[in-house]
């Protein structure tokens, strides 16, 4: 399997190589973890108890543990701020998605889109990681 | 005359029952996946718990009931429903349909692959695989040996049944160590097949997922039906984002 994740059950998490190069990334072992950079100058390593990384700009982040609970997916990707996220399992919600809509909301026909029309913005229904929320629509 | 010490332990050593050798953890979990790729149908029903802190702030999932059945090389039906969600992830060998019944949303892309090329492009391309999808893999070992450092046999234990612990089944408990999380699987001793998963996650509060696996199935009547689909009505197709996808959308 070109992943390296457990799975839908399971358990040990790691962000793999595999998943790094797809997103352009490279990788190399550090102590009991991995080094991943890429070519913007961010950063990320990912170790046994959990995950740092900084972006080009020096922002950082780090997440310690990450639950993989359902499934055996992991991501790593640079995000709008500069900071590397690794997860695994469920991805955490990007800022800016909604998990539900309110019950109610009123609903317009947006760039082809159906959309929910949320505190002033319009929101489109996706599948992300296997579940339903609502992206901002642009 | 009298019996010499040695005579008597050499008696009785030869009127013990011969025992075969207690089996391994990886030995045990070959045969549960010997067992799992000798039929080309099955299905099976599970329940899976999962501790809130595990979840990093998503909304709880309580207790699910997943239903699968899966036809190799290339089908699988799976249905995974909790008090607030339901979606069902349907392989026909030509596309993968992800359709949330409860909002009636419905993506399908085609997919002309194996269930394990399947799988592995969902999960680089999409992020996600469907519940307990390992278990449907060409080889499920390859899989389970090649995430835990160690796999341990521990010992024989019966799951808890119904009333009274009647109706449990006699497991083999396999423990199965990795990095962040050490799960224990449970795999019957009879049957071979697995009957409870527990993984107990290296954090303080030590959350844990459960599955406990009911109504194995090696020989289900599978008709083409349990793999198409017909959106319902009223039903409204949606994206399946991609991982490229949502680095654009977190910007906005």
């Amino acid at each position: 399997m070109k992943t390296s994740l457990l799975t839908t059950t399971l358990i040990l998490l790691a962000a793999s190589a595999g998943h790094a190069r797809d997103f352009g990334i490279s990788s190399r072992s550090v102590g009991r973890g991995t080094v991943y950079t890429n070519d913007r100058g961010g950063s990320a390593y990912v170790g046994p108890r959990g995950v740092a990384a900084q972006g080009a700009d020096g922002r950082s982040a780090a997440v310690v543990d990450r639950g993989a609970y359902s499934n055996r997916s992991s991501a790593a990707y640079y995000g709008a701020t500069g900071g590397a996220v690794v997860t695994a399992g469920v991805a955490p919600l990007p800022a800016g998605y909604l998990a539900a809509v309110p019950a109610g909301a009123p609903t317009f026909v947006v760039s082809g889109y159906n959309c929910y029309f949320i505190n002033g913005i319009y929101y489109r229904p996706v599948f992300y990681c296997g579940a339903t929320v609502y992206v901002p629509v642009t | 005359m009298k019996p010499s010490l040695l005579g008597i332990c050499l008696l009785a050593s030869s009127l013990l029952p011969l025992t075969a050798a207690e089996p391994t953890g990886d030995q045990i979990l070959h045969q549960m996946s010997a067992k799992l790729t000798s039929v080309r149908s099955f299905s099976f029903k599970a329940t899976r718990e999962v501790d809130s802190t595990l979840l990093s702030g998503l909304p709880p999932s309580g207790k699910a009931r997943i239903s699968a059945l899966v036809q190799r090389p290339l089908k699988f039906a799976v249905k995974a429903e909790s008090k607030s969600d339901s979606r069902e992830f349907i392989a026909d060998g030509n596309t993968l349909t992800l359709f949330d019944s409860r909002k009636n949303f419905y993506a399908t892309i085609p997919m002309r692959k194996t269930i394990d090329g399947l799988l592995d492009e969902l999960d680089t391309k999409f992020g996600f695989t469907p519940p307990l999808a390992e278990f449907a893999l060409g080889d499920p070992y390859q899989e389970f040996r090649r995430q835990a450092h160690t796999i341990v046999f521990l010992g024989r234990a019966k799951t808890g049944g119904g009333f009274l612990g009647l109706g449990g089944v006699a497991c083999d408990r396999v423990a199965l160590k990795g990095d962040i999380a050490d799960a224990e699987l449970w795999i019957g001793v009879k049957d071979r097949l697995p009957h409870k998963l527990v993984a107990t996650f290296h954090r303080a509060d030590q959350p844990q997922l459960r599955v406990h696996f009911l109504d194995w199935n090696l020989a289900p009547e599978v008709t083409p039906a349990d793999f198409a689909f017909t959106p319902p009505k009223g039903a409204l197709k949606i994206e399946m984002l991609t991982a490229d996808k949502m680095r654009p959308i977190r910007k906005n």
